[in-house]
Order: C-alpha cells, then structure tokens, then sequence
C-alpha cells in the first residue's frame, strides 16, 4: 500500500480537490433532479393524455379502472382525491364514486334490519347492479374494487363503513360498533353453513357454557344473527349475511 | 292471474329457516314482521284470497304458505297472531266481527287480508260502474261479484264482506245507497248515483 502524503501544501491540495468533487457532485444532482423533474412532467402529461384518451375505457371498463387506479396510486396521483380536481374534471370520477357512495350506504342502511348492518360483498354488489340496473345500459359495470374505493371516500365523514374479512368473504359493516373477537370467530364458523349451534361452537373452540351463550345472545341482539327453534333439533343461529336470498328484492 | 298454490314461488326469504321462530329481539322481531306481511299479501293477492282462520292456515300440512314442508318448519298459531295483530295496526287487515255476537272481543281467529284496502276497491268499483254505466241503477252484492259484467275484473268472486266493506265507502262518499235486505248478504242491494 502507497503511504498517505503528508505536510501542509498537501493539506490545502486536497482541501481543493474536495471543494472541487462537491462542486461537480453538485451540478450532477441539480442536473438529475431537473432530469427527473423533466421526466415527472413528461410521465404526467402522458398521463393525463392516456386519462383523456381512454376515458371512455376507464369509466367503462372495472378492470381497466382498477389498473389505472392501481397505477396512479403507485406514483402518488390520486384520482379521487377531490371532487373538484384535475382528475376529477378529466375523467367525470367524483361524481363515479360519489354517486356509487351514496348508493352503497341506501342499500346497507335498507337492509340492516334484516342482516344487523354486516352484508356481503357479493350480496352488495348485486344490489347496487338491481339499483343500477334500471338505467341504460351505457351505465359503467361496478367492481368490488370500485365498492371498495367508494367506502374509502366515506371514511372523512366518519360514517363507520369499514370491510371485514371473514374467511373468505369480504363483508361490508355499516354499524360503527366493532365486532368481538368472540363474535367474529362465530361468523367465521358460521361461514360454511349459514348458521351455527352451541354444539358446534364447543368442539370447535371448547368455550365454557357461559361464554358460548353470552356470543350468541351478543349476536342476537346485534341483530347479526337469527333464532332457529325446531322441535327434535339443535337450536340453530342463523346468521342472514350468508344466507343467499336470491333475487329477492326485500328492500323496504 | 292464473298461477296454482302448487306453481306459486315463494320469496327467498320463506326458506330461511328462522323465519318460522319469533325472534327475541325486537329491531329483528320487528323486520320479520314485515318480511311476513310482505309474503301473506303477495300470497293472497296472487290466489286471489281474502279471508285467514289462524287456527286453520296453522294446521301441519294446511297452507305452503305457513308451512314449508321443504325446510321443515312451520309458523306457529301465536306468532301468526301476533303478525296478523300488527297488520291489523297497519291497516293491512282486520280481524272478522263475530257475526253472532257483533262483538269486536271476539276470540280472533279470522282476518280479512287487505292486498287491496277497502278504499282501494271502492275506487276500483266506482270507476268501473262508471265505465258500464251502471250509474242510477241498483244491483245486489251477488250481482257486482258475480255478474257477467264482473267478469275478467279484479273484483270477480270477490269476497261479500270485502265488497260490502268497499260499498260502504262508496255510500259515506255519497256515491251510492246501501239498501239491507231481510235475507242473506247476497241480496243486499246499492243504487249508483250519477258522476
């Protein structure tokens, strides 16, 4: 190994070889954060010309709208940010997502007798395309990506719409009262069959009595479950959210 | 309407098990209620019935309506009374006078169902006396229900207790006269007055 220089003229040489190796280390950032900026500039016009061209797609199209969605998330755009907004303008989504809100909140609200406030997302989903579905048919297709970024706009008005997973269901709650874990462990047994017994409840989890009739009283009186009393069977809790009402419209 | 009780297709919700138990909740109690309403009147309006004996419709076997022999499970006499008491609240039914006693604190076992209510089938009525003409003239209670003229109308066979109750509301509108005869319901008599 070389030995290091030593003495003072060395020291002021390499004093200025610093300042110098700042200097240019200077101009290349400058030179790539204006790169960068220039290169920010294009990609937003680009894609606010792609916006405009496949607006049409977009509002048409739920998985088009997702990807896109997907994409100016990712650089930090957001579509839905305002109503009154560029993007909102440009591709009419304020008024998309304000209006699918609104339609999402009736049908949770009108059918929260029957299910307690928790309703599936399919469940949902085939409601808001019934409420829809009277329009022409130029109305764009809904997705559960779409439902869900509707209940995102929500959340400033503290409306208490939040969604569950539940196994494998997505569900909609609209009551702000949180479920206990008891709770949400009974739905989720009850995922498979509609409904659940005591019996069920104790092979699978091995809660004492007192426990297992304190959830489903909980239940009952969250409206979240139904009673079921048939002579010569177990006493079943229903729980309404699972169960398939077809195309029934119970709507009041 | 043609449909049979055997090709009539229930809603959804009347395979929902719990549906036949009163439920001890009363936001729940209370929206089945109404899911129960909903079913009877569509049940009545498509076979065309106008009277429920509780104790009968409640009998194993008697209705699909209340029992659904598919999920096993049948409404029991005190829940239907206790719906059919709310509709009576609603204006969605009333329970039959004992026609003996005319005591209203009659033991309540029959319901006239309104899918229709009596006002309803009196404005039906009187625009179809004034479609025929029937303005001026009288006619008997059996006539209006079973008449040729009746025929092809909603109110064809329709039950006497009904009608009369429709008639009534004609008559305190001033647009007809109710004259009781001395025999039975059917010759009861109602002139049309003009428009």
């Amino acid at each position: 190994m070389r030995r290091r220089a030593v003495g003072i003229a060395n020291a002021e040489n390499r004093k200025a070889l610093d300042r110098k190796f700042q200097e240019i280390g200077d101009n290349i950032a400058a030179r790539e954060i204006q790169q960068l900026h220039d290169q920010l500039d294009t990609f937003k016009t680009n894609l606010q010309e792609f916006a405009r061209k496949y607006r049409k797609d977009i509002r048409r199209d739920p998985t088009f709208r997702m990807h896109f969605q997907q994409m100016c998330t990712k650089i930090g755009v957001d579509p839905l940010a305002s109503n009154k907004g560029f993007w909102a303008d440009l591709l009419g989504f304020g008024d998309f997502y304000f209006e699918l809100s609104v339609q999402i909140t009736e049908i949770c609200i009108a059918t929260r007798p029957q299910n307690g406030g928790l309703i599936e997302m399919g469940e949902l989903k085939r409601r808001i395309k019934v409420k829809r579905g009277d329009r022409k048919s130029s109305q764009p297709e809904i997705s559960e990506d779409d439902i869900v970024r509707s209940i995102k706009t929500l959340k400033p008005l503290s409306s208490g719409f939040e969604i569950l997973t539940i196994g494998n269901r997505k569900m909609v709650r609209s009551v702000p009262k949180e479920l206990d874990t008891d709770q949400s462990s009974l739905l989720l047994l009850a995922q498979a069959t509609g409904y659940m017994t005591k019996g069920m409840i104790e092979t699978e989890f091995k809660w004492h009595e007192g426990r297992i009739l304190q959830a489903l009283d909980n239940l009952l009186q969250d409206g979240l479950a139904w009673l079921d009393l048939s002579p010569g069977e177990e006493d079943k809790y229903w729980i309404p959210s699972f169960y398939d009402f077809g195309d029934n419209e119970n709507t009041v | 309407m043609q449909s049979e009780s055997n090709s009539y297709k229930f809603p959804a919700i009347h395979d929902f098990p719990p549906l036949y138990t009163r439920q001890p909740t009363e936001s729940t109690w209370q929206n089945q209620v109404k899911e129960w309403e909903r079913i009877i009147l569509a049940y009545y309006r498509s076979q065309r019935l106008y009277r429920l004996n509780l104790v009968e419709a409640t009998v194993p076997g008697a209705s699909p309506l209340f029992d659904n022999t598919k999920i096993k499970r049948r409404l029991s006499l005190e829940t239907l009374e206790e719906i059919v008491n709310e509709m009576v609240r609603k204006g969605l039914a009333e329970w039959v006078t004992d026609s003996n006693t005319g005591s209203k604190s009659a033991a309540r076992t029959q319901a006239l169902i309104y899918w229709r209510k009596p006002e309803e089938w009196s404005s039906l009525l009187w625009n179809w006396i004034n479609e025929q003409g029937f303005n001026n003239s009288i006619m008997t209670v059996y006539e209006i229900a079973n008449g040729e003229a009746a025929e092809g109308t909603d109110f064809y066979e329709m039950d006497t207790t009904v009608l009369i109750k429709a008639l009534e509301v004609l008559s305190a509108n001033g647009n007809a006269q109710i004259f009781t005869g001395t025999g039975d319901v059917d010759s009861i008599g109602v002139k049309f007055f003009g428009t």
